[in-house]
């Protein structure tokens, strides 16, 4: 900040066409001494090309080991506004449908204790509240508790699982994401709330592999809804579809496995060879659905760079049968997290630990069967190797 | 070992680790199964020690479970 309090490189961040988190801070700082800080110590950050941030800690409230992630900066003198800004993580509802109603009560008790400033939604999927002070926690969890909110998951605990719409408003919906989000988010309250895994652990619900919610990059456990018999084909509607596009270019040739072909008058596919990729789903809406017989591909290992790069998640079980109450997927949750307990190192992601120990390790414990699908890099790493005792 | 015991114990080990290592909540359910205690029995145990506010999550990259104090990194609030 200069000294008559302007903002000279963090107004550079208004201009242009697209949405300003400085403009959208500004409104803020009319009415919140935080945010007016939090702008102030930003451009302080910019011309000395350093952070004033310290992170982490003891702050949360009582009972819960996550949800509340402590932040100072290193010059609360100068602004004192943002001398605690803490942020709380709230537990967002499956696909993230809110009533206004509910919305602007949680709001409420945000201009109340808070700077006012949100982030919908963090990485994760929470509804993230930016920015209060040690003393106001215990009172923002009770009121947002008795509206029928819960806190989020922070630190070395399963971190609240998020899914895509699903089934409320999307037609390639394989599997009742929201159900299965819902469901799991309940199970696994101890999970959530109370930190005793080597790291963070993220489960993301997609209901078709478009993958909405970007499970394979961003989710230790990815639940992809697919199909395992044939995509239904309505010939008419291809037929309908050539008028308008070159279904051989755009369709078939782009089929990542090559298992279509279009003659000019009937559309083959050779579901044997299918990966489910969704392309010509989504290309011919019309005329292709997914098969019948629904369920979900359970994919490990997926993350952000943090301690080491960056992983796509990676097939273990290619179809899962998912039905209410999903125990056949808690208890798969259930041994990997108990593998990963036993074998993993502090800060280390379960799908590092398969990368160290190997899959085979992995999938002696949990019982699952090796298959072909979780090749995940065909000839450089054959993932399943001869253990001693099958050699005889 | 009863639940009593058993919570001293860990509130113990966890008072002679305050300041010099930060134990994750599995040290602590691995230093109690070389006691004799199931790891469901140390979670339980913690459970009561955080619920009473005896102990405290933290968090430093990873989580860990410490007596509460004031944060060295803290500041006044204004
Ligand atoms: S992931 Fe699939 S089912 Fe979910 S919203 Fe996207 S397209 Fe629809
Ligand atoms: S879903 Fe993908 S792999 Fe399967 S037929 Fe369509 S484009 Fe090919």
């Amino acid at each position: 900040m200069s000294k008559d309090g302007k903002t000279p490189m963090l107004d550079e961040l208004e201009k242009g066409a697209w949405p300003s988190f400085v403009k959208e801070i500004k409104k803020s700082a009319k009415k919140s001494n935080a945010a007016q800080d939090l702008l102030n110590i930003l451009e302080r950050s910019y011309r000395d090309k350093v952070t004033h941030w310290k992170h982490g800690g003891i702050v949360g409230v009582l009972g819960y080991g996550g949800g509340v992630i402590g932040r100072y900066c290193d010059l609360p003198e100068e602004y004192p506004g943002v001398a605690h800004f803490h942020t709380i993580r709230i537990n967002q509802p499956a696909g993230f449908y809110y009533t206004s109603t509910a919305l602007r009560e949680l709001m409420d008790i945000w201009d109340k204790y808070g700077s006012g400033l949100t982030n919908f939604h963090g990485s994760t999927g929470d509804l993230v509240l930016l920015g209060t002070q040690t003393d106001k926690l215990e009172a923002i969890f009770a009121e947002t508790t008795a509206k029928g909110w819960d806190l989020g998951g922070s630190g070395s605990c399963l971190r609240t699982p998020s899914c895509c719409a699903g089934m409320s408003r999307c037609e390639f919906a394989n599997i009742d994401t929201m159900e299965i989000c819902d469901t799991l988010t309940h199970k696994f309250q101890d999970e959530l709330h109370r930190p005793a895994f080597p790291y963070k652990f993220k489960i993301k619900v997609a209901g078709c592999a478009n993958d909405c919610v970007a499970a394979i990059a961003r989710a230790d456990m990815s639940i992809i809804g697919t199909w395992r018999d044939t995509i239904r084909i309505d010939q008419a509607e291809v037929k309908n579809y050539s008028k308008s596009m070159d279904i051989k270019t755009e369709v078939t040739d782009m089929c990542p496995t090559h298992c279509m072909n279009w003659d000019g008058s009937t559309l083959k596919i050779g579901d044997k060879d299918c990966n489910r990729c969704m392309h010509c789903i989504n290309l011919m809406p019309k005329a292709l659905r997914p098969g019948k017989e629904k369920g979900a591909t359970i994919m490990l290992g997926g993350k952000a760079p943090i301690v080491t790069g960056a992983l796509m998640s990676w097939v273990i079980v290619p179809f899962m049968k998912l039905e209410k109450p999903y125990d056949n997927l808690e208890d798969l949750i259930r041994k990997l997290w108990e593998w990963w307990d036993d074998h993993g190192k502090n800060r280390e992601r379960i799908g590092e630990l398969v990368d160290r120990l190997g899959m085979r390790s992995m999938l002696e414990s949990t019982g699952l069967p090796p298959v072909p699908q979780m090749v995940k890099a065909p000839r450089s790493n054959p993932y399943v190797f001869w253990s001693a005792e099958d050699v005889k | 070992m009863d639940a009593e015991e058993l919570q001293n114990k860990v509130y113990a080990l966890v008072e002679k680790s305050q300041g010099k290592k930060k134990l994750k909540p599995k040290d602590i359910s691995n230093a109690m199964e070389a006691e004799g205690a199931t790891q469901a029995e140390t979670k339980a145990a913690l459970r009561v020690l955080i619920d009473g506010g005896k102990l405290v999550y933290s968090y430093f990259g990873g989580t860990a479970v410490e007596i509460p104090h004031t944060e060295g990194s803290a500041n006044p609030q204004s």
